[in-house]
C-alpha cells in the first residue's frame, strides 16, 4: 500500500489507511489501494468539502435507518463515517482523476448505496445484540445454503459457516478493537452478495489450507458446460506441442504466436474480460448475460456503443444470442488485427499468413475461426449451442 | 489450442506480477458482479481483471453462484406461488361453496343465497390471507 505523508492527510484519512493496512495483515487479503490518486492536495481538500456538504443528505438517510431499526444504537457519526470511507474508495481509490468528485457526484454515490445493509452490517460490527438477531434471522439460511452447496460434505460446510461467523464477530483484537468483517463492507453492492463471496472465500480457504484443490475444481455450480471444456493448462499445451511439431510450422510459430498476443491486447479492456470469462473461466454465455442485466451496466454500454454504429441499441434483457454477438465481434477484431500484423509488421505473404491462420485457429474448430470474412452468426450459434447441448 | 493457451497463460503471468496488496477485496468483487459499479469503478475493476487471474476466477465463481442461486429462487417463488395460490382458492372456495360433501346440498339452495354470500365474504379475506 502507498505510503502517504502524514502532513497531506488529515488525521482521520490517515486512520483509515491505518485499518485498512491492519485488515490487510488480519485478514491475510488484499484490499484494492484506495490511497488519493489526486494530484493535488488541493483537490484533496476539495473532495473532504464536497463531501462535507452531502452531510445533510447523509444525516437524512441514517435517520431513516434509524428510525425503522432504533434499537441498533448508531449515531450520525457512526453513519458518515462509513459513508466516507466508501465514497474514498470507490470515488476516490477506483477512479484516478485530477479533479475533487462534485457535490452532485457523492449526493448520487451516496444515494445508491445498500443504505439498510450497511446500516445493519454497522450495528452488527459494533456488537449490537438486536443487529445480531435479525442479521442471523435474514441471512443464517442463506449463509448455510451456500456453505452446504459449495462444500464437499456437511462436517465441512459447518466449518465454513463457523468460520464465516466468527470472521464476521471478529476475533481478533487490534489496539484494543475487535476486528469484525463487517468493517470492509461498503454498502457498495448487497449485504447478500457481499456474504456470498465471504462464503466463498472461507470455503476457498478450507479447502487451499488441506491442499485439496480438487475439491474447488469439482463444484458442481459450474453445470456440465465447463467440465466439457477443454482444460487449457493441461492438454491444450499438450497440443500445442502437437502442433509446432513439424519444422516447418515451427517457423511459423513464433510469429503466430507474436501476432496473435498483438491482436488479443489490441482489445479493449471489457472484451478482453468476455473472452477471458468464456474461454479461459469456462462462464457460460447466460451467466455472462447475468452480470449485464441492469440497462445501465456500464460493460453493457461499451458493447452497446459498438452496436449503435451498425444498428439500434439493445435495452431489454441480454439474451445469450447477444453475448455470443458481442464474443463474434471480439474474434473479428482479434481477426483482423492479427492478419494485419502478419502482412504488414512482419511482411508475410497470403499464403504465409494462411499458414498462421491455420495455426492459431487449430484449437477453434468448435467456435469460431479467424477468418477475413467472419463467418456468419448463425453458424457460429449454432456450433456453440451443439456443444453446450452437449454436455 | 492456441487461442487458450495464448489468454491462458497471459493471465497468468500478468497475475504473477501483480503486487498482494492490488488484488480486489470482497467488497468490490461482490458490487462489480451485481452491477452496482458507476461506469469509473467499472472501468478500473475490468482493467485488474483483465491481467490478474485470481481475481477473475474469483469473480467467474461469483457470477455462477449469483446465477444459479438466483434461479433457484426464481424457480422457489414459482414453485411456492401456486401452493399459495392453491391454499387462497382453496380457503376463497370454502366460504363461497360448502365443501364437497355438502355440494348436492348446495345444488338445491336459493340461488339467491349464492348471490349474498360473496358479498358477505370479502371484509374478513384480508384478515384470513395475513
Amino acid at each position: 500500500m502507498q505510503t502517504l505523508s502524514n502532513d497531506r492527510l488529515r488525521s482521520e484519512w490517515a486512520a483509515s489507511q491505518l485499518l485498512a493496512k491492519a485488515l490487510c495483515q488480519y485478514y491475510g487479503q488484499a484490499l484494492i489501494n484506495t490511497a488519493t490518486r489526486f494530484s493535488t492536495s488541493l483537490s484533496e481538500s476539495q473532495y473532504r468539502t464536497n463531501l462535507g456538504s452531502c452531510g445533510p443528505d447523509i444525516d437524512a438517510i441514517q435517520s431513516s435507518c434509524a428510525a425503522s431499526c432504533p434499537e441498533f444504537g448508531l449515531t450520525a457519526a457512526d453513519f458518515r463515517e462509513a459513508i466516507g470511507a466508501a465514497a474514498d474508495k470507490y470515488l476516490i481509490g477506483f477512479a484516478p482523476r485530477e479533479e475533487a468528485p462534485s457535490v452532485e457526484e457523492i449526493r448520487d454515490f451516496v444515494g445508491e448505496l445498500q443504505h439498510s445493509d450497511l446500516y445493519l452490517a454497522l450495528a452488527c460490527e459494533r456488537g449490537n445484540d438486536h443487529a445480531w438477531q435479525q442479521f442471523d434471522r435474514d441471512y443464517r439460511p442463506f449463509i448455510e445454503r451456500l456453505a452446504r452447496h459449495m462444500a464437499r460434505n456437511g462436517s465441512d460446510a459447518d466449518e465454513v459457516i463457523d468460520s464465516v461467523y466468527a470472521e464476521l464477530f471478529g476475533t481478533k483484537i487490534v489496539d484494543g478493537v475487535r476486528q469484525s468483517k463487517f468493517k470492509s463492507y461498503t454498502g457498495r453492492g448487497t449485504l447478500r452478495g457481499w456474504l456470498r463471496a465471504v462464503v466463498t472465500n472461507a470455503v476457498v480457504d478450507l479447502y487451499r489450507g488441506r491442499q485439496s484443490e480438487i475439491s474447488l475444481e469439482n463444484w458442481s455450480e459450474s453445470g456440465g458446460e465447463t467440465r466439457e471444456r477443454p482444460s487449457f493448462t493441461t492438454s491444450a499445451h499438450r497440443a500445442e506441442e502437437t502442433m509446432v511439431a513439424t519444422v516447418t510450422r515451427e517457423r511459423y510459430r513464433s510469429v503466430t504466436v507474436s501476432a496473435l498476443d498483438e491482436a488479443l491486447a489490441s482489445l479493449d479492456d471489457h472484451e478482453k474480460l468476455l473472452l477471458l470469462y468464456y474461454h479461459v473461466d469456462g462462464l457460460k454465455l447466460r451467466e455472462i448475460a447475468r452480470i449485464v442485466e441492469e440497462p445501465a451496466s456500464p460493460i453493457r454500454r461499451w458493447f452497446q456503443r459498438r452496436t449503435k454504429r451498425g444498428g439500434k441499441a439493445e435495452s431489454g434483457r441480454v439474451h445469450e444470442s447477444t453475448v455470443m454477438r458481442w464474443l463474434e465481434k471480439a474474434y473479428r477484431k482479434v481477426s483482423d488485427h492479427f492478419q494485419t500484423c502478419l502482412g504488414k509488421k512482419h511482411g508475410l505473404t497470403a499464403a504465409e499468413i494462411e499458414i498462421c491462420r491455420g495455426l492459431a485457429t487449430e484449437d477453434l474448430g468448435q467456435s469460431v475461426e479467424l477468418r477475413a470474412e467472419t463467418e456468419s452468426f448463425e453458424r457460429v450459434e449454432a456450433r456453440r449451442s451443439q456443444v453446450e447441448g452437449a454436455s | 489450442m492456441m487461442v487458450h493457451c495464448r489468454l491462458n497463460s497471459l493471465a497468468g503471468v500478468k497475475t504473477e506480477s501483480i503486487p498482494v496488496a492490488s488484488h480486489l477485496d470482497e467488497d468490490a468483487m461482490s458490487a462489480f458482479v451485481e452491477g452496482q459499479l458507476s461506469e469509473n469503478e467499472t472501468r478500473s475493476i475490468v482493467s485488474h481483471l483483465t491481467s490478474c487471474g485470481s481475481c477473475r476466477e474469483f469473480t467467474a465463481r461469483l457470477i455462477r453462484l449469483e446465477s444459479m442461486f438466483t434461479a433457484d429462487e426464481e424457480s422457489m417463488i414459482v414453485d411456492d406461488a401456486p401452493s399459495r395460490l392453491h391454499q387462497f382458492l382453496e380457503r376463497f372456495a370454502s366460504q363461497i361453496i360448502p365443501s364437497s360433501g355438502e355440494d348436492t346440498v348446495f345444488a338445491y339452495q336459493n340461488p339467491d343465497e349464492n348471490v349474498e354470500k360473496p358479498a358477505e365474504t370479502p371484509p374478513d379475506k384480508p384478515k384470513d390471507q395475513s
